[in-house]
This record gives C-alpha cells, sequence and structure tokens, in this order.
C-alpha cells in the first residue's frame, strides 16, 4: 500500500518538475519603469516581439525604461464587448478613462467604430510626423479600405488580405485544375471540400465579400462593354445578382464557415478541405511549416489577382489613457520604420523580430522598398502592387456593408443544411444545366434584396434593431424554403433522366 | 435532523452566494436581451419561436441531448454493474483507464480528433494500409452522419460522469438487501431490475440529468463535427456576432429555463423514488469472478470503451511528438522539441502553479457549498427545498462566457465588486466562476449520497448526544464519502480545465491558468498547434497521476469506488 502510494507521489513530483527544469530565466521588470497598458488580440509572438523591440527603442530614444503591461481577453469580439462596458461604467461613475492606454490589433472596422462611440483620442501623429502621411508613406485609403483615421484616432499598423488555400494533392485526387479566382471555389468537383471564413464575425472577412460582390459588378459591366465608372443601374444589378448566385454555390460546396484563423489552413494543409478562404499570414505561415517540417510542398497559397481586398490591422490610444504621453510613443514605434520592420524581416536580421517570424504585411509603402528586400520573409508579396488593380467603389456598396453581412448569413449560414442538400440534389441530377427549374429556384432573392432600389429602402430600415431582426428572419424563411423546393426540383429531374 | 436555525443560516447563505454571484452577474450580461432603446421589451425572446431556425436548434439541441444520454447509460450502466458487482481479468487497470475522458484538455482535443479521423488522417491511414480504402476515395468521418457522429462522440466523452455516479450509488447499496432478495429465490435479472437498480435510481439520475443538462448545452463536439443548428452553436454565433446582437442572450434565458423545466420533468418521472440504506456495504460488495467468455467480454466491454474514448488523446500524444503526420497511420517524423518548447515557456510554469491553486480553492468551495446545498433539499423540512434543488443545476445551463462577462459588469467601477475588478487581480472571481460553474457536480453526487442513506442513522447519532456537526462529520460525510469523492473529482478535473471564464478573466499573464497558457500557446502561428498539444499532454498526464495519488492517500474509499 505504502509502496504504491510513493510511487504516484514520485510521479506526481517528476511531472510536476518537468516545467521547473525547463524554466527559462526570469526577465527583470526594472523598478520605475514606465508602463503601457495595452489591449491586443494579437498573439504571443507579435506581443513579444513588439514587447521587446519597444524596450529598446524607448531606452534608446528617451533614456529611460518602459514596459508594456498586456491584457488579453481573447479575441477582438470579447475586446470589443468588455471595452464598450467599461466604458459604459466608468461614465456612471464619472471616469473619464478605464485604466488602458492602447488598443493594438482588431480590425479597422472596430476602431472606427470605437472612434465613433468617443472611446479614442488623437494619437498626435498628424502633429509629429505629417511626413509619414504623405500618401506615398501612409495612404489614407486604399482599394476601399481605410487604412487611418482622418481625424488622427487610430492608425493602421500592417495590412491583411484574404486569399486562397488550398491543398494539390487533394485537388489532383479530385482531378481538377487548382484554384485560381475566387469563382473556381464554386467547381462542382469541390463539393463538401471548401471552407470559409465567417464574414458575420469579422469586419474584414466582410470586407473581403464585398470586394467580391463589386468584382462581379465590375465584370458584369465588361461584359455589356462598358468602363465600370459608367456602369449603369441594369448592369450593377446584373453584376449584383451574379456575386448572389456564386456565394450560394461557393456556400453550397462549402464545408464550414469559421471565425477561427487558423481553422481553414490547418484543415487544407491536413487534407480535410481541398481549398478555402483564409488570412494571409496564416496561408503563407502554414505553407511554410509543411514544407519545413515535412519537406512536402502540398499546400499552396496566393492572392487571387483582381477581386482581392486587403484591411488595415490598427492601434488606437484610449480616452483617459493612463499614461497618454507613453501611448502616444508607442503608436509612433509601431508607425517608425523600426517598428515597421518587426512586421516581415526575417529572425535575426538587422532590426528583425529576435524569436518568432511574423510574416505580416507593414502598413508604410516605403517598406517595401530594396533596402530591405535581403531581409524579408516574403520579399516578392506587395499589397500595394498586388490589389492595385482592383478600384473599390464606394458608391456601388459602401452604405450596404452591413447588409452583405445579415443576406450572406441568412442565404448561406443559417440556411447551410438546405443549401448543402439543394446542391447535392442538383449535382446528382447531373448538374445546373441538367435541371434548370431547380436552378431557377436556387437562385430566387427576396424583393428586398434586389439592386439598388429596394436595397437602400432595406439598408435604411436595417437601422433599426427589431427590422435588422425580422428582416433577417424573413430572408431566411426565404431561402430555406427556395432551397428546399429546389432540392425536390432537382430530385424529380433526377426521377425523369432515369431510365 | 438538521435544527431550525441552522438550516435558516445555510439558506441564507447558499441563497445569498448565489444571488451574488450568479443572478447577479447572469442578470448584469444577459439584460441586453431584453432591453431595447433602454426600455424592456419581450421582442428578441419571441424571436425565438418566431424564427424557424432557433426552434429547430432547440429540437435538435434535445434530440441531442437525448441520444447522448441513452447512449451513456447504455455504456455507464453495465460497466458501473460490472465494476462493482464482479471480477474479471485486468479490472483494476481498465476501471482506471476508462476515466481517461476526464483529463482531456480543451483546444487540442480537436486537434486529435482531427488527426485520427481526419480525410488523410490514421485511421483511414491504416485502412489504405490494409487494402480496404484507395487515397483517390477517402472517408470523411468528420462529416458524414453528424447528428449520431455527435451524439457518439459526446457519449464517449461524457459516460465517466454516469459511470462515477452509478458506480458511487451502487457502492451505496447494502449487500443484505440483494442477498436477502436472493434468498427469497428473485433470479439475477429480476433481482438487478427490482432490487438493484431502484436502491441505485438516485445515483442514475444524479448521472443522466448532468450528462443530459451537459449534451443539451454543449458547443464544442458540434461545432468540431460541423453540426451548427443546434441551440449552443446558435448562441456562440450571435455572441461573436459584430453587429450587437441581442439574441443570444435572450438564447440563453431561453436555453436556462428549457434545461431547468427538462430537470425538472426528469426528477418528477425518475428521480423522486430513493430508498434509503440503514445498513451500508462496509467494503467493497461480495464479487462474483467472471471466467472463460464472459469474463473477457467483460474486459473486452472496457478495452473497448476506452480505445474509443482515447483516439482524441492517442491523437494529442502522437501530434505531440510529430514533426509531420498526413496520409500516415503514424506520425512521419518525431520530435521532443515540442515539449522544450512549451514547458520552458515563460507562460507555463506560472500557469501550472495558478490552476492548483484556483483549482483546489474552487472545489474546497464547492464542497462546503455543495454538501450544504444537498443536506438542505434531502434532509431540510422547509418549502421550496425542490426549488434549491432546480437553483442548483442552473450553472450547468449557462456559458461560460456569458457568466464572464457578468463577472466583469459586476466588478467594475463604481459596482459592488469594484474591489476586485480582474483587472487588477482576477483571483478571487476565477475561483468563484470555476465554483459556481462546477457546483451541480458536487450538489448531484452528494445529493444521491444523502438520498441513499437512511437518516435513521444520524438520528441515533443526535440521540446519544453527538451535536448536529458532531454528527455531520462522524456519520454522514463518512457515509458518502464515495460520492463526495465522485463529485470533487469532477470539480477539479472540470475546473483545471475551464476554458471561457479563464479566457475572459485572467487578462494579466501573471494571473494565466493553464488553459490559457494552452490558448495562447496554440495561436502560435505554424507550431503553435503542435507546441500546444505538448502542454496538453503534461495536463493530461498531471491530472491523471493526480487522480491516481489521491486515489492512493485517500485509500479503501475511492479504490471501491474505481475498483483499481
Amino acid at each position: 500500500m505504502m509502496k504504491r502510494l510513493y510511487g504516484w507521489l514520485a510521479a506526481f513530483l517528476l511531472i510536476l518538475a518537468l516545467p521547473f527544469l525547463l524554466k527559462p530565466p526570469a526577465e527583470s521588470n526594472p523598478a520605475g519603469a514606465r508602463r503601457l497598458v495595452a489591449v491586443s488580440p494579437h498573439n504571443e509572438a507579435t506581443r513579444y516581439e513588439f514587447e521587446n523591440a519597444f524596450r529598446g527603442w524607448y531606452r534608446q530614444r528617451y533614456g529611460e525604461t518602459a514596459d508594456i503591461e498586456w491584457r488579453n481577453l481573447g479575441g477582438t469580439s470579447e475586446i470589443v464587448r468588455f471595452i464598450d462596458s467599461e466604458f459604459e461604467a466608468a461614465g456612471r461613475v464619472g471616469r473619464e478613462g478605464i485604466g488602458i492606454d492602447v488598443f493594438f490589433g482588431g480590425g479597422s472596422f472596430d476602431h472606427a467604430r470605437q472612434a465613433r462611440k468617443g472611446h479614442l483620442q488623437p494619437c498626435a501623429i498628424r502633429t509629429r510626423h505629417p511626413e509619414w502621411l504623405n500618401p506615398e508613406i501612409m495612404p489614407q485609403q486604399f482599394s476601399g479600405e481605410t487604412l487611418h483615421d482622418s481625424e488622427d484616432l487610430w492608425y493602421g499598423c500592417c495590412l491583411s488580405g484574404f486569399g486562397i488555400c488550398y491543398n494539390e494533392d487533394l485537388v489532383r485526387s479530385l482531378g481538377t485544375a487548382a484554384p485560381e479566382r475566387w469563382e473556381d471555389l464554386a467547381r462542382p468537383e469541390f463539393f463538401g471540400r471548401i471552407a470559409l471564413a465567417d464574414p458575420s464575425k469579422s469586419g474584414s472577412i466582410n470586407k473581403a465579400f464585398e470586394t467580391l460582390i463589386q468584382e462581379q459588378m465590375a465584370a458584369s459591366a465588361a461584359r455589356a462593354g462598358l468602363d465600370p465608372g459608367r456602369a449603369g443601374a441594369e448592369e450593377l444589378a446584373e453584376g449584383w445578382r451574379t456575386a448572389l448566385n456564386l456565394l450560394k454555390r461557393i456556400g453550397a460546396n462549402c464545408r464550414y464557415f469559421t471565425d477561427s484563423a487558423s481553422k481553414v489552413p490547418l484543415d487544407v494543409a491536413q487534407g480535410n478541405a481541398a481549398a478555402g478562404m483564409c488570412i494571409d499570414f496564416y496561408g503563407r505561415f502554414q505553407s511554410e511549416t509543411v514544407e519545413r517540417e515535412e519537406g512536402s510542398k502540398r499546400m499552396r497559397y496566393f492572392t487571387p489577382t483582381g477581386g482581392s481586398s486587403f484591411s488595415a490591422d490598427p492601434v488606437g490610444i484610449l480616452r483617459g489613457a493612463p499614461d497618454a504621453e507613453l501611448a502616444r510613443r508607442f503608436v509612433e514605434f509601431l508607425l517608425s520604420p523600426e517598428g515597421q520592420r518587426l512586421w516581415n524581416y526575417r529572425i535575426g536580421t538587422p532590426g528583425g523580430p529576435v524569436k518568432y517570424s511574423l510574416r505580416r504585411l507593414p502598413i508604410r509603402k516605403d517598406a517595401y522598398g530594396e533596402a530591405g528586400r535581403p531581409y524579408r520573409s516574403d520579399p516578392d508579396v506587395n499589397p500595394y502592387l498586388q490589389a492595385g488593380s482592383f478600384v473599390y467603389r464606394p458608391g456601388w456598396t459602401g452604405p450596404m456593408f452591413g447588409l452583405i453581412r445579415l443576406l450572406v448569413r441568412a442565404m448561406c449560414i443559417d440556411t447551410h443544411p438546405e443549401l448543402v442538400a439543394a446542391g447535392r440534389a442538383i449535382q446528382a441530377a447531373g448538374g445546373p444545366s441538367a435541371c434548370p427549374e431547380a436552378m431557377a429556384r436556387l437562385e430566387q432573392l427576396p424583393a428586398n434584396a434586389e439592386y439598388p432600389a429596394a436595397l437602400r429602402e432595406t439598408t435604411a430600415a436595417l437601422g433599426e434593431k427589431k427590422n435588422e431582426i425580422a428582416i433577417t428572419r424573413e430572408w431566411t424563411v426565404f431561402f430555406r424554403e427556395n432551397y428546399r423546393q429546389a432540392e425536390t426540383l432537382a430530385r424529380a429531374a433526377a426521377d425523369r433522366r432515369r431510365p | 435532523m438538521i435544527r431550525r436555525g441552522w438550516t435558516w443560516l445555510i439558506l441564507g447563505l447558499t441563497l445569498a452566494f448565489f444571488v451574488l454571484f450568479f443572478f447577479g452577474p447572469l442578470f448584469q450580461a444577459l439584460k441586453g436581451g431584453f432591453l431595447h432603446g433602454g426600455k424592456f421589451t419581450p421582442e428578441f425572446f419571441l424571436e425565438i419561436f418566431r424564427n424557424p431556425i432557433y426552434r429547430e436548434g432547440v429540437s435538435n439541441s434535445f434530440r441531442l441531448a437525448l441520444a447522448t444520454t441513452l447512449l451513456v447509460a447504455a455504456l455507464g450502466l453495465p460497466m458501473a454493474f460490472l465494476a462493482a458487482r464482479c471480477d474479471f481479468p485486468a479490472k483494476r487497470l481498465l476501471g482506471g483507464l476508462v476515466l481517461v475522458p476526464m483529463v482531456l484538455p480543451p483546444f487540442v482535443g480537436a486537434i486529435g480528433i482531427s488527426q485520427m479521423l481526419g480525410r488523410f488522417g490514421a485511421l483511414n491511414a491504416l485502412l489504405v494500409q490494409l487494402g480496404f480504402l484507395d487515397w483517390s476515395r477517402p472517408v470523411d468521418w468528420l462529416g458524414q452522419g453528424r447528428f449520431w457522429a455527435v451524439a457518439a462522440t459526446q457519449a464517449l466523452h461524457l459516460y465517466p460522469i454516469f459511470y462515477l455516479n452509478a458506480s458511487a450509488a451502487l457502492a451505496n447499496i447494502d449487500p443484505a438487501l440483494e442477498e436477502a432478495a436472493e434468498n427469497l429465490g428473485a433470479s439475477g435479472g429480476r433481482r438487478f431490475w427490482r432490487i438493484t437498480l431502484p436502491l441505485a435510481a438516485p445515483g442514475l439520475f444524479a448521472g443522466g440529468s448532468l450528462v443530459f443538462i451537459w449534451a443539451f448545452t454543449e458547443l464544442g463536439t458540434p461545432l468540431m463535427f460541423d453540426y451548427t443548428r443546434v441551440t449552443a452553436v446558435q448562441i456562440y454565433d450571435g455572441i461573436k456576432d459584430i453587429g450587437d446582437n441581442p439574441l443570444p442572450y435572450a438564447l440563453v434565458t431561453f436555453m436556462m429555463i428549457t434545461s431547468i423545466l427538462i430537470y425538472a420533468a426528469g426528477k418528477f418521472l425518475f428521480g423522486r423514488q430513493s430508498a434509503a440504506m440503514l445498513g451500508k456495504s462496509a467494503g467493497a460488495a461480495e464479487t462474483r469472478r467472471l471466467t472463460g467468455g464472459p469474463a473477457w467480454l467483460a474486459s473486452g466491454l472496457f478495452l473497448l470503451v476506452f480505445l474509443a474514448a482515447a483516439l482524441p488523446h492517442l491523437g494529442v500524444i502522437l501530434t505531440s511528438f510529430s514533426r509531420g503526420w498526413y496520409q500516415s497511420a503514424l506520425p512521419s517524423a518525431w520530435t521532443l522539441g515540442h515539449y522544450r518548447e512549451a514547458l520552458g515557456h515563460a507562460l507555463t510554469l506560472p500557469s501550472i502553479k495558478n490552476s492548483l491553486y484556483y483549482a483546489t480553492l474552487a472545489l474546497t468551495l464547492d464542497m462546503v457549498l455543495g454538501v450544504a446545498i444537498a443536506y438542505l433539499v434531502v434532509r431540510g423540512n422547509f418549502r421550496g427545498r425542490g426549488l434549491l434543488d432546480l437553483l442548483a443545476m442552473l450553472p450547468l445551463a449557462v456559458p461560460g462566457i456569458v457568466l464572464a462577462f457578468g463577472y466583469i459588469a459586476i466588478s467594475q467601477p463604481g459596482r459592488l465588486f469594484a474591489a476586485f475588478n480582474p483587472a487588477n487581480n482576477p483571483t478571487l472571481l476565477l475561483i468563484i466562476a470555476y465554483a459556481v460553474r462546477r457546483l451541480p457536480y458536487v450538489v448531484r453526487s452528494v445529493t444521491a449520497g444523502l438520498q441513499q442513506t437512511a437518516e435513521a442513522l444520524e438520528e441515533s447519532a443526535q440521540n446519544l448526544g453527538a451535536s448536529t456537526w458532531h454528527t455531520l462529520r462522524r456519520i454522514t460525510l463518512p457515509l458518502i464519502s464515495a460520492n463526495l469523492i465522485a463529485g470533487g473529482l469532477f470539480a477539479f478535473s472540470f475546473a483545471m480545465l475551464e476554458v471561457s471564464d479563464s479566457l475572459m478573466l485572467a487578462q494579466k499573464q501573471a494571473f494565466f491558468p493553464i488553459t490559457k497558457a494552452l490558448y495562447e500557446l496554440f495561436q502560435i502561428l505554424g507550431t503553435g498547434r503542435y507546441v500546444a498539444a505538448a502542454l496538453g499532454v503534461w495536463a493530461m498526464l498531471f491530472l491523471t497521476v493526480t487522480i491516481l495519488a489521491a486515489n492512493s492517500l485517500l485509500g479503501r474509499k475511492l479504490g471501491a469506488l474505481f475498483r483499481i
């Protein structure tokens, strides 16, 4: 009895001792250092590199030490809710701030909302470094995306885009060609093998969907022999419908919509999905990891030409920041050439990260110059050139940003089982050409989702929460019913074809 | 019999705890589901009944919970009976091994399943090697028959809850009663249905109701299989929605009410009968030595359940040593480097210390509260005891993230618990959050134990001059110790593996528990999942050894329960 007890206790102590034995030397935080409190959804690697580099930069520049106290609350949605509720509480007791200096990371959608709510204060870049705001260094707009606030309230620090990753083995075994454009994800061979990001949970993903819609609208104008700038209501309406039907077909192929940035590239790398939509640096990193660790080139990532959007990952100083001056210096560091190098330089390069390669794209245009080329992890990637061919037209879909999110949710996510069943039945019947009635039913749109007149009214109505819920329900019921009917019609067509 | 003054004192303290640390935060978190423009509105709540997607979500959740509970009972009851009444080869080892689902850490479990059951995963690779499959047509195990796949996976994760509660109930049965039935000519089957099963009913109901509500509100498994039309996933989607969606809060309220109604109906139908026994099984009850085919069948059942339940664990373990694992039954290249990175990371050691501290104190709080509530429910003689019982089950039906938002709200400046704001130090709120969320396991387990123990034993002690406290300490608690251990094990294990409260409340690195360290490592690009798997394996080992070391320390009682 006692022998066994000692045995278990020894095992217990041995397991407990392992992390003690491997413990890294403690980093000392000198007393009296200024402390920046930052709330951030950035991962541990990004936080580590920026904290380390900021310490060095600050000491060299100001001759004193500064530390960062990170507040980690999970993802962006949790952080945004936390900030909102903390400011509400601060207002109740007459406090100016919430004890946090900066909100670092998230999307421009989230920062713009914080700015509108009055939760941000100027970063002083406008007064301290007006030269950085030159469009050749930090343009304010780029391919329809705002990269920094015109009132100096937030600044994009790096860019991220959405591209396509695919598994070469799986694509080959399906007997099809590798995808090259977003439309390719709708190919019938990919049925059940596509993984998509969820636009209802991220402003950046929603932006990518909006870009895809605008690309189809521009294509529609081109088909009519018009320059997109001269496209009329008819061409735009046709492009809108084509885009939504494309999204439905991709949705029917889709295995899931996820809010997890790492899930799509991982599933594609492991062959659980043939192709998917993923954030650029996740795609590149996963592809590199598979090649380095396994010696396999099966996982590919690329940014499709045309119709690709890039969005900013910003920083903003919160109102009532405990150390506003330190916060301003931190923003200055992030936007300085020194801070920008960390995003894409390789480990150990001059001014680069010391422990983790971040593989992200700096916001400053001059960071893509020839001087840094030998040190960059992705020397051939330049978002300002890649997305240059696409012109975003805010007048086409800009006011419908929220509507697109709700429509895609009702059309593809909430009704996903019915959409997949309809897609499966249409394929079993011999494809869209073999059952035109079923396809026509699948492609039906509710009257209040037609472009552009009805949409204007619907967009206005969506401003009221109760209307939003009623309209979303109405759309959900509409699409669900149509998908069910499309499935029935496709089955009937298949029965008719049988000898 | 508990004195009236004590009853009111304990009741008052328990209710105060619930009001302050459950209903208060919950109200703060859920009020958004009932407010529009600052005024009360039932609109969002009514939307659940108007929208067919939500109605179907509730119906699917119910069917899933029912299927899971039936599968769990079909697995857990024979296993508990065999463990309690029979001897078979390798029983001691197998009895311990079947508890493995209790030690599966979050985040990495999904990796394990995907590595084993993915299209190019280990199972398909094995089938290809054996010639049963061709790589051009791999089986999509995770994408087929999703309803039953989710139910089966949940059952393989949750059966220990039923198994342990059933084992405790069977251990509490006085063998003399079964012997009496046998002497009166009752056959094996008749004796089981007429004597054993009714006597064990409180424990079976305890296990069954916990499993049902867990499965009804489960998020992770349906998400893993992309089976999204269930209420828990709809709540998660709504909370993550960037459009300030009020529906998830209305849905949480609806899910709580539904869970409680289902529990009350279950209690009315199955949980009312209880037969307290004057005699207790003083030691391990007489066991029958199985031989030949039946013996191997019994061992085979345990082994099969263990192998199926340990599939994700095996996936995690192999991933933690792998440098690449694709289209092969085993990893193609091996390394120990992930362990060096995981265990040597600056986050790891402090998070281990924190988790142990939080989980131990949460367990202590759960034990005190759980025994108090169960005692009042079973031994108290006041109106509303049933209501107190329902109250104790409520935390099971509330998603951790909702409660975490509530805790943040009650600790904001100007609020009652401003001094415990997690931005400064989350220790107290984390301990309370862990304790509240795991309290139902202790309450159910202890309630079942008390229902099986005759009050006359306590009355005898008090007639002989023992005080209430002395009686509790020397008579009641020793009699229900198997139930205390079962409930305590769940409370401790699940507190060590708690996710959503930890992610929200532990904001500073110095206060991270191990689950948050796992989350942070998992986020590292490229090697994150391997490093997280390595820390996950360490956590599994640690929990396993803790349970087994506790077994050795606690000695006979736990041994009687697990037969190890």
